[in-house]
């Protein structure tokens, strides 16, 4: 019995695949010769073959299972992944990309001249003057002609005592003229001026505020 | 070409190396899972077919690795892989379906291809069962003992060390304590030693 015991590893090697020919023939003779190294033999197969399927498919099991939980996950995590590049990218190409931040104040706000226009008269109160050089200022925008908008949007300005309204307004305005016109810096002082003032009287909406910046980082980096 | 990934996977599956085996197991996923998945969708019952697909690959393995399934030329390994989703499929649908359907599936079960007999997979996953019932009666150091001599092929010498065992004939001595327990209580669940 104890000789077997010193054997055991021998016995192991062999199923394992693992001694050489020599040892298997020695086995071989030697559980041929003698019935306890052939029990010992035996229980040393049983337990080997037993206890390597044991972990084989405890292993499998992993494999199999760990191949689940990733593929659900992947999938839900990809289309999410998925959803939310496609929205971020809309959203950046929409504000990177649209220009439509120049709401029409003339017909929403009524009072920006001041006084209604007199048909009958012949002679233009400062207000009146320069509102025409922010229409015109407006048709050159329109035309894409920046810088010709820029000037008129200047002129208009100058003058003195606008209303508040209006003088924010074509602030707005001349900050967009400047974006469009590649001056990016200019652009930036005049919207940090229209950000400091407390309470606005033009209303610009938070999303126009929004591809302004946009746009403004934009043409910096590139 | 069928013929080669079925050996592939065979001889993956019963590797020595725990990458080809987990290798062996993504080949029998590929080649197997979208088929039995559909079939067990098609099925009554509307068993989940993730859980019949893990029970039958599971037992296909096992099969692999047994020598139970060899591969028999001109005969597809999805025959024999077919009756273990079948008898996994009627082992989930016994709680579900009326016995008479159950009934006429087990009989059609029986009736088809002798010469596979898909129940060996299921005696030898009751054997894993004993073993690892045993297996939890023995303290963590026995069954790390076990497992480091017998499934890791380490030699006694290189063990006591890393156990905390004095020397090399304690580190045999528990080996043979854990073996001799573990024997015992495998005569006691499936008459070990009278086959």
């Amino acid at each position: 019995m104890e000789t077997n015991k010193e054997n055991f590893e021998k016995f192991i090697n062999f199923h394992r695949g693992e001694a050489s020919e020599i040892e298997k023939q020695e086995i071989l003779a030697l559980i041929g010769r003698d019935e306890a190294a052939r029990e010992e033999f035996e229980e040393m197969k049983f337990l080997e073959e037993n206890i390597r399927l044991y972990h084989w498919q405890k292993e499998a099991e992993m494999v199999l299972k760990k191949s689940v939980r990733p593929s659900i996950f992947t999938i839900t995590f990809g289309k999410i992944a998925l959803a939310a590049s496609v929205i971020l990218l809309t959203t950046f190409t929409y504000l990177l990309l649209n220009r439509n931040y120049l709401p029409d104040i003339i017909i929403e706000q009524g009072t920006l001249m001041g006084e209604p226009q007199s048909k009958s008269s012949t002679t233009q109160s400062a207000q009146e003057v320069s509102y025409n050089l922010f229409l015109m200022g407006k048709a050159s925008y329109y035309a894409d002609n920046f810088s010709e908008a820029i000037k008129y949007y200047h002129q208009a300005l100058a003058t003195p005592n606008l209303r508040n309204q209006f003088y924010e307004a074509l602030k707005w305005h001349l900050c967009i003229a400047y974006l469009r016109n590649g001056e990016p810096e200019k652009a930036q002082k005049l919207i940090d001026e229209l950000e400091k003032i407390e309470n606005p009287k033009y209303k610009i909406s938070a999303l126009n505020k929004l591809k302004i910046k946009t746009q403004l980082m934009a043409a910096k980096i590139f | 070409m069928k013929e080669n990934i079925e050996e592939k996977i065979v001889k993956l599956l019963r590797s020595h190396s725990s990458r080809d085996r987990e290798e062996g197991c993504h080949l029998l996923e590929k080649a197997f899972k979208t088929r039995v998945t559909s079939w067990v969708r098609k099925q009554q019952g509307r068993i989940p077919p993730e859980d019949i697909w893990q029970s039958a690959a599971l037992n296909m393995i096992l099969a692999i690795q047994t020598q139970k399934y060899q591969i028999i030329p001109g005969v597809q390994m999805y025959t024999f892989f077919h009756h273990l989703v079948k008898a996994a499929w009627i082992k989930e649908a016994k709680h579900i379906l009326p016995q008479e359907d159950i009934q006429s599936r087990e009989n059609d079960f029986e009736q088809t291809h002798e010469e596979f007999n898909p129940e060996i997979a299921f005696d030898v996953n009751q054997k894993r069962r004993f073993i690892s019932e045993c297996l939890e009666k023995l303290d963590q150091k026995s069954k790390d003992i076990l497992k480091a001599i017998l499934y890791e092929g380490k030699r006694v010498v290189d063990i006591h060390e890393e156990f905390d065992l004095k020397n090399h004939n304690n580190a045999k001595q528990r080996f043979f304590n854990a073996k001799n327990k573990l024997i015992a209580c495998l005569k006691k669940h499936f008459g070990y030693g009278n086959e």
